[in-house]
């Protein structure tokens, strides 16, 4: 193998922007910020459908020539790409879908799509509207993983060919703060060698600042 | 229930917990606000007496006793209880701090009025220990607008999981907070204290609990026989102290 092939990961926008700032909430920045250090060293990061007041700080936010922002939704930034890219070409992260993700799928597929979908317990099911669309399917198991989660694991995947279930993975870990508090998330992270969940940097802090929030500021 | 007709011993046994079921459920709702606790029903052939254990008692009985008559009739007309065999009673919950349905209402309100997380379980938390509990969690869990959804768990004192003291000791609710963007989920769970008189918590203890007795003060042991002479003093007399020991070694030696 020369150069490792160059993927295209692609985040379908689709939560709503923060009602006081029009720009992305903070926990959507850093788990967008994460998914560019967990790609490959030749693959980007699009990020589709965004508002047209959410580009600009997320931009900067970002600050990285891997990222690509968008406002088109995924089909008219797949046409408007050079070359256009077919659509058999681009796979959908899909919890419903039939078939498991393997590293053989390297070769099938130049564009992973997922749905920008942050995190409702159990799952809502948001990636339908994606899979309406057609494209072919692959699933990462059956436990919910944060989308910056689901991005590192299809990398592992797909360019370092480990397969699914050789993953390291801890499932509904909780992260305490001090003797009385702790938060538990329901969802997949891939575990470090200290068999931690792996989060977004700046995440656990933002957590730690959730519990001050009253209903309203959620 | 109210009915005459011969009903067997098993149906008998499940009308009696669908019943209790569908009034704890009643009551729950209807009484949210006014801190309802539980309720307990007594079935003497003569009338069934309900009890209901409440936090503010005053709101429950209303007006001149205008909302528990009205709560009467719903449940009369309800079960088809047959006219004036049903008496409502309200009662104060003694320690409202060790009552998890309680306090999982507080805090649904507390979080409703709009009183940060931290500050409203921390509020819940100090009250159940100030009270005397041996140990108390809450937990909140959902997903709110602009954040993943999470567990949010706010532990302190001692708590167990397992077996029949957990039936005994622990007293668990659950509530729903419904929001705008969707629901929070409350869970509350209040470990009793050891109460031998039975009142704040279970009179049973722990079935870990040792408890070490103090041994008594001995006196002096003599050493008397019928046989004059030399004798051995047993093993156990080396328990005792040093002085009765020794004179009992003298005498032998004699």
């Amino acid at each position: 193998m020369s150069t490792p092939k160059s993927f295209r990961y692609v985040i379908e926008h689709m939560e709503e922007d923060d009602a006081s700032t029009h720009a992305l909430p903070a926990w959507v920045r850093l788990e967008y910020a994460h998914m560019l250090k967990r790609v490959g060293s030749s693959s980007s990061v699009h990020f589709t459908s965004l508002s047209s007041t959410s580009v600009k700080p997320l931009a900067d936010y970002l600050n990285s020539p891997k990222a690509q922002l968008h406002t088109e939704p995924i089909l008219k930034m797949l046409e408007k790409a050079s070359p256009p890219i077919p659509q058999a070409r681009v796979c959908l992260l899909d919890p419903r879908a039939p078939k498991e993700l393997c590293p053989g799928d390297a070769e099938l597929f130049d564009v992973f799509l997922y749905g920008g979908i942050l995190g409702d317990d159990p799952p809502r099911d948001r990636t339908g509207e994606l899979r309406k669309l057609g494209f072919e399917g692959r699933h990462l198991g059956a436990t919910q993983m944060t989308t910056d989660t689901a991005v590192g694991v299809t990398k592992i995947v797909v360019e370092d060919g480990v397969k699914l279930n050789e993953i390291p993975y801890v499932d509904f870990p909780t992260i305490s703060f001090n003797a009385h508090e702790s938060i538990e998330m329901p969802f997949r992270y891939v575990a470090d060698e200290k068999n931690e969940p792996i989060l977004p940097p700046g995440m656990k802090e933002h957590l730690k600042a959730d519990l001050d929030r009253t209903i309203d500021d959620f | 229930m109210a009915s005459t007709t011969q009903i067997s011993k098993k149906r008998k046994f499940i009308a009696d917990g669908v019943f209790q079921a569908e009034l704890g459920e009643f009551f729950s709702r209807e009484l949210a606000e006014e801190g309802y606790s539980g309720c307990e029903v007594r079935v003497t052939h003569a009338r069934t007496e309900i009890i209901i254990r409440a936090t503010h008692t005053q709101d429950v009985l209303g007006d001149k006793g205008r909302r528990i008559r009205e709560l009467k009739a719903l449940i009369e007309k309800r079960f088809k209880f047959p006219e004036n065999s049903l008496e409502l009673y309200a009662e104060k919950v003694q320690f409202r701090g060790l009552s998890a349905a309680a306090q999982a209402e507080s805090l649904r309100y507390k979080l409703l009025g709009g009183l940060a997380m931290r500050r409203a379980c921390y509020g819940v938390l100090r009250f159940v220990m100030e009270s005397g509990a041996k140990g108390c969690e809450v937990v909140v869990s959902g997903k709110l607008r602009a954040a993943r959804a999470k567990s949010m768990k706010f532990v302190d004192g001692f708590m167990i999981h397992s077996g029949q003291p957990n039936v005994d000791y622990v007293d668990y609710a659950v509530r729903h907070v419904l929001l705008r963007q969707g629901v929070l989920g409350i869970k509350v769970k209040i470990m009793k204290p050891y109460d031998p008189e039975g009142k704040m918590g279970p009179s049973k203890n722990l079935p870990d609990a040792v408890s070490l007795v103090e041994p008594k003060p001995e006196g002096a042991i003599e050493v008397r026989s019928e046989n004059k002479g030399i004798q051995e003093i047993p093993q156990q007399q080396q328990q005792q102290q040093a002085a009765p020991a020794q004179e009992a070694s003298q005498e032998a030696a004699y």
